[in-house]
């Protein structure tokens, strides 16, 4: 069952999943066929993107821990080896940026590495110290992505994205927001400001940005980054103990995690969901979400029935 | 389900912590054993009631305390959560206020209980702390030692107020501390931050309990 709605492009699996063993780490029905990968384009530049990022509160701040560094390490590894390209941060993050930095250098990002993080203070000043010092932590020379996080001094901050994105060192730039706060002025800015992304809280229990800025969204071309796609794992503890429905299967759920992503992916004005794992199994099974089939329409519908009555 | 809401606020993991205690310990090794001497000596002066380590008590934890601002908050934990700068100038504010009570006249304990039930938490800080680490199974090299990281340094330095140093102005920023530590330990699972405050509770009815007569009326 495929969407129909959906501006999904896909693109053929790539060899690399198959030189990693994809068939030991797929759902058994996907053994003798890889299922596509999903993408979604930006609307701005038809750029396509993987359907599944990876975020990084909490999970990537590790310190200078060597040992939790390396298994950091492989984690993006297999976020890499899965397809995924993009990974967000942000200076709020302690040291997650460094250890992003640290481990895309280790793990050789790929050519369409899709670095994403946020300028952080309310402080013009300050906020070009933070933006130089998120190239150096992350090692980049581009980033993909360059927010504004939670909103804050996106005065001062917005012209100045702008003018790094015409010198050619930030791609896109965008605004965060989350926990369905300001909604209100995020859409006034949606309406305002010319934005390339913005990233806001979507999941199937937090559904409030379906009724105005989703709609908006798509009517001014912005792409959307859906951020705490679990509630920060509340939803997969909540859920824990009910069974997932015989028809997940249909969509290529094993386990609550991937239904819950399937979920936020196939909401067609999404362009992309970013859980943090620190774990290596949950970044496997996360990436799973990724491969073909989405639920349609109605299979969305039954999808919020079932967390209704669980 | 409070706990991971509190859990949400905090940018770090348990997990971090500890590896962020191991690394600290490793990168100031061996001067633990300098500032578990210099509070050992305090707990003797209190004890035997010595005149000059007691005066020169406030001085040891003052050092303690600015140590845990400026090299624990500031340079390491500083890596883990932005606000462990506030964190750490308000540990420098207390290291003022001990220098200050340095400065202010003598500090020898008059009341033979609350001395009695400071010394007792001076030495569960120093010694019982690490213990309970090693019974909970955290590895030797994550331990957090009195004197060098927070929570034990303010829970000696609660003995050492309860045992007489008169100075109720010296209370604040340790209690402070002692709800924030119980609040993060708790969400984070790490028990070392949640032992300050029900002790502090616990020292603060006694020293009510046991304040001079002149007070009560
Ligand atoms: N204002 C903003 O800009 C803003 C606000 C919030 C979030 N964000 C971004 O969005 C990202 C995602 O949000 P989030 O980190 O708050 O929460 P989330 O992705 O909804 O949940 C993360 C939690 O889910 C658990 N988890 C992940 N995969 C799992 C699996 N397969 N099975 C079981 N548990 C799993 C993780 O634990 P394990 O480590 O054990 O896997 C982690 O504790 C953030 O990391 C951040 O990059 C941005």
């Amino acid at each position: 069952m495929t969407s129909s709605d959906a501006r999904l492009n896909r693109r053929a699996a790539l060899g690399r999943i198959a030189a990693l063993g994809a068939a030991a780490v797929l759902p058994r029905a996907f053994a003798a066929a890889t299922p596509e990968r999903l993408y979604r384009r930006i609307p701005v530049s038809g750029e396509q993107v993987p359907t599944i990022g990876m975020g990084t509160w909490r999970t990537f701040n590790v310190g200078t821990s060597e040992s939790l560094i390396a298994d950091r390490c492989e984690v993006l590894a297999r976020l890499i080896e899965a397809g995924g390209t993009m990974v967000d941060s942000s200076p709020m993050y302690g040291s997650a940026e460094a250890v992003v930095g640290d481990c895309s250098a280790r793990n050789a990002p790929p050519p369409d590495w899709f670095p994403v993080t946020k300028v952080w203070t309310s402080s013009a000043d300050e906020g070009v110290k933070q933006i130089e010092r998120s190239f150096a932590l992350w090692r980049v020379e581009t980033f993909a992505l360059f927010q504004v996080h939670n909103l804050v001094g996106w005065r001062h901050h917005l012209p100045l994205l702008r003018e790094m994105q015409q010198e050619g060192r930030i791609r896109y730039v965008g605004i965060t927001t989350s926990h369905g706060r300001r909604h209100d002025e995020l859409e006034d800015l949606m309406r305002s400001e010319p934005l390339d992304f913005v990233q806001l809280t979507y999941n199937l229990a937090d559904r409030d940005a379906e009724e105005r800025l989703l709609p908006i969204a798509r009517d001014r071309g912005i792409a959307v980054i859906a951020n705490r796609p679990f509630r920060r794992g509340a939803l997969i503890l909540r859920l824990a103990g009910h069974p997932l429905p015989a028809w997940a299967a249909e969509i290529g759920c094993d386990t609550v995690p991937q239904f819950l992503l399937k979920f936020i992916i196939s909401h067609p004005d999404i362009t992309c969901a970013i859980p943090a794992t620190s774990r290596v199994d949950h970044m496997v099974e996360n990436m799973q979400a990724m491969l073909a089939p989405l639920p349609d329409r109605e299979m969305r519908g039954r999808m919020i029935e079932w967390l209704e009555a669980a | 389900m409070l706990k991971a809401a509190v859990a949400d606020y905090i940018p770090y993991t348990g997990e971090a912590l500890r590896a962020l205690v191991g690394t600290y310990n490793a990168a100031i090794w061996p001067l633990q054993f300098g500032f578990l001497a210099a509070l050992l000596a305090v707990i003797i002066g209190t004890g035997g009631r010595v005149g000059t380590l007691c005066r020169l008590a406030p001085l040891v934890l003052a050092a303690c305390w600015a140590w845990c601002g400026l090299v624990f908050y500031q340079r390491h934990f500083a890596l883990l959560d932005w606000s462990a700068h506030h964190a750490g100038w308000l540990f420098c504010g207390q290291a003022a206020l001990l220098v200050l009570a340095a400065a202010t006249g003598t500090t020898v304990p008059q009341n033979r209980i609350t001395r009695i039930v400071g010394m007792v938490v001076m030495l569960f800080a120093l010694g019982a702390v690490p213990l309970i680490q090693w019974l909970s199974g955290l590895p030797l090299e994550t331990f957090a030692l009195a004197g060098v990281t927070p929570a034990a340094t303010v829970l000696f330095t609660a003995g050492w107020l309860a045992g007489g140093s008169g100075r109720w102005w010296l209370w604040p920023v340790p209690f402070a501390w002692s709800l924030y530590g119980f609040v993060t330990g708790w969400a984070l699972g790490y028990s070392p931050d949640m032992l300050p405050l029900p002790v502090i509770v616990i020292l603060l009815v006694i020293v009510f309990l046991r304040r001079p007569a002149a007070a009560n009326s």
